[in-house]
């Protein structure tokens, strides 16, 4: 079957993107937590603005979780029926958990020396991270800097990124 | 046509003496052939000449004049043959393997190889296939991946995966898995199945379920994730202020 030249075009260029749980939460929620309204508003301009760039915007299964816990049993269904189709899903499964544990091995002693309750506090961010290993995006989005600075040695690891400046109604 | 010549000799006192089917001999090289281009798909550009030594009672041998580039791969193989530490072959390697022992298992057969310096590897039946076992190592898993093509007699995908960007012919459970996918074809589909990974690289995916993943459209599409999430963040919050 012949393939339109936009076709394979779509093909090549969607981009992809891993969110932490951070900003997923941040992102989705209409009335962000006093004091955080303008990292919200970032958080949930660049996940429309990814949307419409037709991104592959992906999450951890553990993100999911944190979502999870701050709903009722019975948006359960609902919930995961919604992040099924709007996100790449990743499984924190062997793979991760792979992952997880070779980013414990190689850096055990700058973790428990650098971050204060050492290795122990970083296990969610660990697992998080074996998850995005495993799925390899071309970008890890967090706002988180332990998240950052644990994430840089393996993937590609951005901030929130600022909302582009309002131009002025020159008319 | 120059080279180094490496020497494969394949000795079975269980075949009947005089009788060593040629058809097993040229299987027997078929694989290594694979097994040199797995290790490098270019190393074996040129035609490769080869002979047969000496078709004996109950082994035969043959002569291969690989060049640099295929002498390299071959090395590779067989340093992860003998074991060394550090050494890994790309996936594909392992099925070759897997064929090849299965197949010496089969005429109990001793494999001898050369390494073109003088060296020789013997490959007992049995010792290469419980390494290989431990080797690979499967799951249940999805893949996310852009869907290229999808159909044949026993229904497959070929997907090139999000993650490393190449292209990955997955195995379907079914024809309706397949008629399922060919109306996605193009875009990115998640699949559930089952994963058999050789260290951290995928080797075979076996696809049970289509996720219903798709990438949205529209803003809109999260509206409805939006409401359920702000809905209860707005109860959790009036909660924790009662509380205070």
């Amino acid at each position: 079957m012949p393939v339109a030249p936009n076709k394979r075009g779509d093909i090549m260029t969607h981009d992809t993107i891993f969110l932490d749980t951070q900003v997923l939460l941040l992102a989705l929620q209409e009335q962000p937590p006093a004091g955080q309204e303008s990292l919200a508003a970032r958080a949930r301009a660049f996940l429309n603005a990814a949307i419409k760039r037709k991104a592959v915007v992906m999450i951890s299964s553990l993100s999911a979780m944190e979502l999870f816990a701050r709903s009722g049993c019975a948006d359960h269904a609902e919930l995961a029926r919604h992040l099924g189709e709007s996100f790449a899903v990743i499984p924190f499964d062997m793979a991760a958990a792979m992952a997880a544990a070779s980013v414990c091995q190689e850096r055990f002693n700058e973790l428990q020396h650098s971050y204060p309750g050492g290795v122990a506090a970083l296990v969610g961010d660990i697992e998080v991270l074996g998850s995005a290993i495993s799925a390899g995006p071309a970008r890890v989005l967090s706002n988180k800097p332990e998240f950052q600075a644990l994430t840089r040695h393996y993937l590609n690891v951005e901030d929130i990124p600022e909302l582009p400046p309002e131009h002025p109604n020159l008319f | 046509m120059s080279g180094t010549a490496v020497n494969i000799m394949v000795e079975s006192e269980h075949l009947p003496p005089g009788k060593f089917p040629l058809e097993d001999a040229a299987q027997i090289l078929d694989v290594f052939v694979c097994l040199v281009r797995s290790a490098d798909p270019d190393a074996l550009d040129e035609e490769m000449e080869m002979s047969l030594e000496s078709l004996g009672l109950s082994s035969v041998s043959f002569t291969i004049l690989l060049s640099e580039r295929a002498l390299a791969a071959w090395r590779k193989f067989l340093a992860f043959q003998r074991g060394e530490r550090g050494v890994t072959l790309p996936a594909p390697c392992n099925h070759y393997i897997v064929d090849l022992n299965r197949f010496i298992n089969r005429i109990n057969a001793k494999l001898s190889c050369s390494d073109g310096q003088g060296g020789f590897v013997i490959w007992q039946p049995g010792e290469m296939l419980r390494r290989i076992e431990t080797l690979l190592v499967s799951f249940d898993t999805v893949l996310y991946g852009h869907l290229l093509n999808v159909g044949g007699a026993r229904p497959n995908a070929h997907i090139r995966l999000l993650k490393e960007r190449r292209v990955m012919v997955c195995h379907l459970r079914g024809r309706d898995l397949a008629r399922q996918l060919a109306s996605r074809l193009y875009s990115v589909v998640g699949l559930r199945g089952r994963a058999e990974y050789n260290g951290s690289e995928l080797a075979s995916f076996r696809a049970v379920e289509l996720l219903p993943y798709r990438i949205p459209q529209e803003l809109s599409a999260l509206d409805g994730l939006r409401s359920i999430v702000s809905k209860k963040f707005q109860a959790a919050t009036q909660n924790a202020g009662g509380a205070q």
